[in-house]
Formats: C-alpha cells, structure tokens, sequence
C-alpha cells in the first residue's frame, strides 16, 4: 500500500486525467478515422472501393442517359475500417477526423454522402469516359514526350488508335486500317 | 428463528454465477456446486453471445474477411486480421517486404501491452482496489492514445492487409511513439513492483486458481496461463513470424500457476512488448510495406501466431473463388476455459471472479 | 535447458510414428518464414485413432479441429474434418473423410478426447454445427446451441446476416436514396480543377433539399 500511496499522491496533484469536453476540444489525432470522404474530381469510378467494403456502405450507381454515375457512402452502415481509402488507386477516398457523427434516429437515412460524377465525352468517339486525374496522369507521363491532356480525354479504344497512327507516321508507313 | 441463523456452512447447494458480470461484462454462465463455501464443482455454459461469423466469412471475399476478423473480439482485435492475412498468405506464397513485418510487430505489440494491462487493471477492480484500478486503466490510456493517434482508433487498428499493412509512419510519428512508449515503460517498472509487494493483492491472489504444469499439458492450455505455470511457450519464439525471428525477447515464465503468478506474467510481458516495440522502431527498414497481391488459389492453409491471450490458430480452405469455402478460427479463450474447473476446485465463492478474470477471458472469441 | 529439436528432427519424427501407426507419411509444407506445416489425409476415419494415439505418444498438442463441407452450399454430405496438432514448431494437420465415397452417406466419426482433453469442445461444436455423429464422446451435451435448435445449423439455416449481407441490404440501400432527394447539383468545372469537396449534410445542402423528399417506400418495422 505505500507504494501505492506515492503514485496516488502524485495523480492527485496532477489533477483530472480527463478531457471537459464539450466545453473544450477533446484530444483528436489527425490520423483518426472519423468519417469517409470522397472527392469526385478523382474518383474513376473503378468500383474496388465497393468490392472490399465489408458493410456494403458505398452504391456506385450510372444514371439513366450515362452522363455519369452516382457515388453514396452511407455512414451508418460503414465500419471505419479504411480498406476503400487503401485500396483506391488515385486517392479518391480519404478519411478525415471529423467525429461528430452523433444525429437523431429519424436522421440515420440521411446521414449519407451523395456526389454525382459526370462523364466526360472522349474526344475521339464520344463514348463516356472517365479521365485520369490530372495528377496521377502527370506521373504516368512524365517521361514520355506526349502531350498528357490531349491524351487523358480519348477512351482506351481512341487512345490506341491515336498511338497505332502515330506509331505509323514514326515508321514512315501510312496507317490504312480500312 | 434459529433455524434462519443455522450457518450455511453446513449445506452444499448450488449457486448460478452469470450469464452476465462475471468480472467482465460478457456473458458466460457457471453453475456451482458449493460445500459451505467451497466450490466443488463447476459447469460452464456457453452460447450465449454465439453469432456465426465463421459462416459469415464463408460469404465474403478475401478483403471483407480482414475486417471482419478485426470485429471478432475487442481486445485481440488485431491478432485476429493478423493471422487470418498470414493464412492467406502462406496459401499464396506471399512474403510480406520486411517493413511490412516490422510494422505488424509494431502494431501487435502495442495491442497486447495494452490488453495485458487492461487484465491487470480488472482484476485490481475485481479485489475492491479501485485508486490501482483508475491508475493502470490510465497508464493503459497512454496505449489507446498511441493507438488513436498512428492507426486512427482505440481498438480496431485496421493496420494488415493481405501481403502487409495498410498504415505508415513517418519520423514524427516515430518520434511520439517512442516517447510515449518509455513513459509507458516508467509506469510499468512502478507497477510490476506494486503488484509483486502490495500486501493486499497478494493476500488476495497468492495461492488462488492454481493450475499445474501437468494441467496446462493435459488440458493444452495456452499463453499467459501456461507461462504463469511455467510452460515456456510462445508462438513467436517457437515458430517465428513477421519480424520476431530479428527481435530480442524473453518468453516470460512465473512458478506459482495462480492468479497472481499469471498478471505477473501479463505485467512483465507488457514491458517486453514495449521493448519489442521499441527495438521495431530503431530497426525498422526501409522498403515496401505491402506485397503485390497474387491469385489465391484453391486448397488449405493453417497459421498461427501470440495473441495476447495466448496462441491463436487460424485455419483457410479455399476453392479458387475469392471467397473462402471454409474459415475457422481457434481462440486462446477456447481451450483456457477448460481450466476454469481445475482451478475453481475447492476454491471460496469470493474467489471465483477473480479466477474467472484471471484466465483474461474472451467470450465473443470464443463463441465468435 | 535441453535444445529444442529442428523443425527437420520433428518432421522426421512425425513421419515415422505416423508411418509405423497408419502407414501413411504426411506431405510437408514451408511459409515465407521456414515455418513447417505437414498434411495427411486419412482414407478411413477408423485410422484415426491409431494416428491419434501416436501423437499423443508424443506429446503433440492439439490445437484445433476444423470440420467443413468440401463443396460450397452442401447442407448435408460429404464433410471433412481437419484436426490440426503442434509438435513443438511444426504443426500438422489430420483430414478425415467421413462420409461414403460411393453413396455420399454421412459416416460417424471416432472420438479422440480419451487422448486430447481438450477435443472435447472441438468434437461437440462440429457435432451441433455439422451434425457430425461422434462415437464414444465422453459428454456429448450441447457446446453453444440451445437444446431446442437442430444440429447441423451451420450449414443448414441461411443466417440472417447473409440473407441481409450482414449490412446494407437493398431495402435499406432504397431508403437512403430516398432521402437524397435529387442529386446534388453538377459541378461545372473545367476537367483538370481539383476542387476538395467540403462535407455537407445532405438536409443542408439546399432549401430544394428541404422539400418534403419521396416518402420511403417500405414501412419502417416496429
């Protein structure tokens, strides 16, 4: 017990161990997993983040006339686990520190993110498309003498008719595929 | 009127214990022969919490079933994606980089310093020593603050994944761990001496809920509860995995096999994990902390690794789907409960909660 | 303090005692680590207790017993059941076919807790879950499951969790989007603008948003 009572003496001189909140902040690290946030700019709509979420939390979803898709992540049912942000490619999904999640039960459908991720039009075909963000399109192309924002806008089918004809001009044979 | 004041020392009944409160709030219940005040006989029911995760996982893809793993227990949370992600692996033919296994060492021993002080810090509850009880559960808060701040919560650290982890740190973050980890150290050093003198918890704790080392073999006990008996065990020196093999550790062993032997244990191995921890940190290498991912083909894998309560065991059928045909899993709790009647024979009714506490009992693990 | 085997010495030893009591050597396996795992499957379950008794000579430990149904969504054939045992640093692991090859009839299955104590919970939870007959258990009562349910459980209900995916069933999933009430008005931007979305709660991103949204198609259960 004496031993004790050293310790006991010291932690009643400390004072409360405890944060007052509400009344004051209460200790929130940056990397806390608070709530899942999508950012539509970079989101390629690959569908992965959907695929490992183990709480079915997010809907991909192309609308009507394919001017793009829906994007939800409904909070309620997300496990803070993480794994969307992991395994996104470009970054898309993060998660910030923001805690505050507490909402009234008549709330719990709506405590849900909604985005809407428009299609660009390829350049080429105007199929729908979805362009690399021009972040990750700067890294892949960074070697390469190519103009990247001209290439970023054709779909993989224009892209690789785009490259067979300059391929050809390089080799000095005409491209003649018809 | 005599008849009411008759001591009941005299009669042997029976006395449920549970489902609810036994020393932890998770139901388990135990029916009780007494003699007077001794207990002569002990039932274990069990079932009571049962949610059928193995099934559950025979229905989700290899990358739900990490976290899904992670939510089978609290306390060993992390244990549990840990072994599940080397089963997978050792099915694979994966081999995590070696940053990657430094990282998972760092994050399974933060988890097991943690629950070990959490254990001691109950059963200083269980014995009406509440001022030790605040104090340990505020020496473990330095641990959940560690925790929240690198992986981003007290307890679901989600930090594996297939082929490695998913967190990182950077020298800032190396920097606030080992601080705070040497305070950690500091109190550790001030309670294992507590705990070893303290004239109340030895009075309370020596020579209760014993349990021999032929128990431990022929019950093939595990953990903490086989090294308070003198079972040097312990998966990470046996069998080595992730970055054990390259870390410096004792396999802490105690003489007594009672109560108080077994949360001497658990208090000296929460200070070698903040020594393996703190080794990790000098040592951790550069690199890659995730494997590139293969197909995961059909056929079985087995892994096992030190939970904090013990060895737990993980076993992976898989049929070339990407989702397990078979998953199960075998906790510490599992077969620890099995000493509960050894040690509970001829014990005092006061003494059975802090028996029960003793083993560090998982009921969600153990029913899953 | 005596040295402790070779994971080489252990195979060897695991080959022989399984050698002289069924016949049979174990196929081995390594991890990434030069953990050994070795795998025998057992033709008959009435080899079982000779390989078992063996191990125990041994003073092998046994970890857990694994019992499965060998294809996906068989609810009453051809089960399996894997015991697996440490031997110091190597662990191995026992299959057992117990069922009829040619007629696929369940077949019952040996009890081995006079050897390993602690198969007494493994035996009577695959014996409630599977509904594995055990011969010989020496207390056959129910481990988890309350008397009143049936064995075989494991596989013969669909568990309210895979009916629902354990979370976000359809049902639930139509009322969120019911509350959403319009798609939220499409950026127009330039491609190649990163701009971070702030996070807004979706009744305050407009008064348009306020109006009554359509009503949820589904009662709410009481």
């Amino acid at each position: 017990m004496p031993r004790f009572l050293k310790i006991l003496v010291r932690n009643l001189l400390k004072g409360p161990a405890t944060d007052p909140f509400p009344f004051q902040e209460a200790f929130t690290p940056d990397r806390l997993r608070g709530r899942v946030v999508l950012n539509p700019d970079l989101c390629l709509g690959c569908g992965i983040c959907r695929h490992v979420c183990p709480g079915e939390a997010i809907r991909l979803e192309p609308d009507e006339g394919r001017t793009g898709y829906s994007f939800s992540i409904w909070h309620n049912t997300c496990a803070l686990c993480g794994s969307c942000r992991h395994f996104c490619p470009t970054g898309a999904i993060t998660l910030n520190a923001d805690w505050h999640g507490a909402h009234p039960q008549t709330d719990k459908y709506r405590h849900a993110e909604h985005h809407f991720v428009p299609y660009l039009r390829c350049a080429g075909c105007g199929a729908p498309l979805r362009p690399l963000p021009p972040g990750i399109a700067a890294r892949l192309y960074a070697h390469s003498p190519l103009d990247m924002t001209q290439v970023v806008k054709l779909c993989p089918d224009c892209r690789l008719t785009a490259t067979a004809k300059r391929e050809g001009e390089r080799y000095g044979t005409t491209a003649n595929p018809g | 009127m005599s008849d009411l004041l008759t001591p009941c020392a005299q009669k042997s009944f029976t006395l449920p214990i549970g489902p609810l409160h036994v020393a932890l709030e998770e139901p388990m219940y135990f029916k009780l022969d007494l003699d007077g005040e001794r207990v002569r006989q002990v039932e274990i029911t069990a079932g009571h919490v049962h949610r059928g995760m193995e099934s559950l996982a025979a229905k989700r893809n290899f990358f739900q079933n990490v976290v899904l793993t992670e939510r089978v227990c609290s306390l060993c949370s992390n244990s549990h994606p840990f072994t599940y992600c080397l089963a997978v692996e050792n099915l694979a033919g994966i081999a995590v980089p070696p940053r990657g296994q430094y990282l998972r060492v760092l994050a399974e021993e933060i988890k097991r310093s943690a629950s070990h002080l959490f254990n001691v810090g109950i059963m200083a509850h269980v014995i009406g020593y509440k001022s030790l009880f605040m104090h340990v559960m505020q020496v473990r808060e330095i641990m959940q603050d560690i925790k929240e701040t690198i992986f981003g919560n007290r307890m679901d650290l989600a930090a594996n994944c297939i082929g490695g982890v998913t967190y990182d740190l950077d020298s800032t973050l190396l920097e606030f761990t080992a601080d705070n980890l040497n305070r950690v150290a500091g109190h550790l050093a001030e309670l294992i001496d507590i705990y070893r003198h303290d004239p109340m918890i030895k009075a309370r704790t020596q020579g209760v809920g014993v349990v021999s080392p032929k128990d431990v073999a022929a019950l093939g006990l595990v953990g903490p509860v086989a090294r308070a008996a003198g079972a040097a065990m312990d998966v990470r020196r046996d069998s080595p995995y992730a970055a054990y093999g390259d870390l410096e550790f004792a396999v802490i062993t105690e003489e007594g096999g009672d109560v108080h032997s077994r949360a001497m244990v658990r208090l000296r191995e929460a200070r070698e994990s903040v020594g393996i921890v703190l080794q990790a940190l000098g040592k951790l290498p550069g690199g890659e902390r995730r494997a590139r991912l293969s197909a995961i083909p059909a056929g079985e894998a087995v892994a096992r690794t030190e939970a904090p309560r013990g060895e737990l065991f993980y076993y992976l059928h898989a049929d070339g789907s990407d989702v397990p045909l078979r998953l199960k899993w075998r906790v510490p709790s599992y077969l620890n409960w099995d000493a509960l009647p050894v040690m509970m024979k001829d014990c005092a009714v006061a003494d059975v909660t802090l028996i029960v506490n003793s083993i560090d009992p998982c009921v969600s693990c153990t029913e899953r | 303090m005596e040295p402790r085997p070779t994971p080489a010495e252990l195979r060897e030893i695991l080959n022989n005692d399984l050698r002289d009591a069924v016949s049979l050597t174990p196929s081995w396996t390594t991890n990434a680590y030069g953990n050994q795992y070795g795998w025998l499957r057992l033709p008959r379950a009435e080899d079982l207790p000779a390989a078992v008794a063996a191990l125990a000579a041994r003073k092998a430990r046994l970890c857990t017993v694994s019992a499965y149904a060998e294809q996906r969504g068989d609810r009453e054939k051809r089960r399996s059941i894997a015991y697996h045992f440490a031997l110091d640093s190597v662990l191995l692991t026992l299959t057992v076919r117990i069922y009829d090859p040619d007629t696929l009839e369940a077949l019952p299955v040996p009890s081995i807790t006079p050897w390993f104590r602690n198969a007494d919970w493994n035996e009577r939870e695959f014996k409630e879950m599977f509904n594995i007959d055990i011969i010989n258990h020496p207390n056959p009562r129910r481990l988890f499951l309350d008397e009143r349910l049936d064995a075989g459980i494991m596989t013969g209900l669909i568990p309210f969790s895979s009916l629902l995916h354990s979370a976000g069933s359809k049902d639930l999933w139509e009322r969120v989007m019911a509350e959403k009430a319009g798609l939220l008005p499409r950026p127009a931007r330039e491609a190649g603008e990163i701009v971070e979305p702030a996070f807004t709660p979706v009744e305050r991103t407009g008064p348009e948003n306020t109006a009554a949204a359509a009503p949820p198609k589904i009662q709410e259960s009481p």
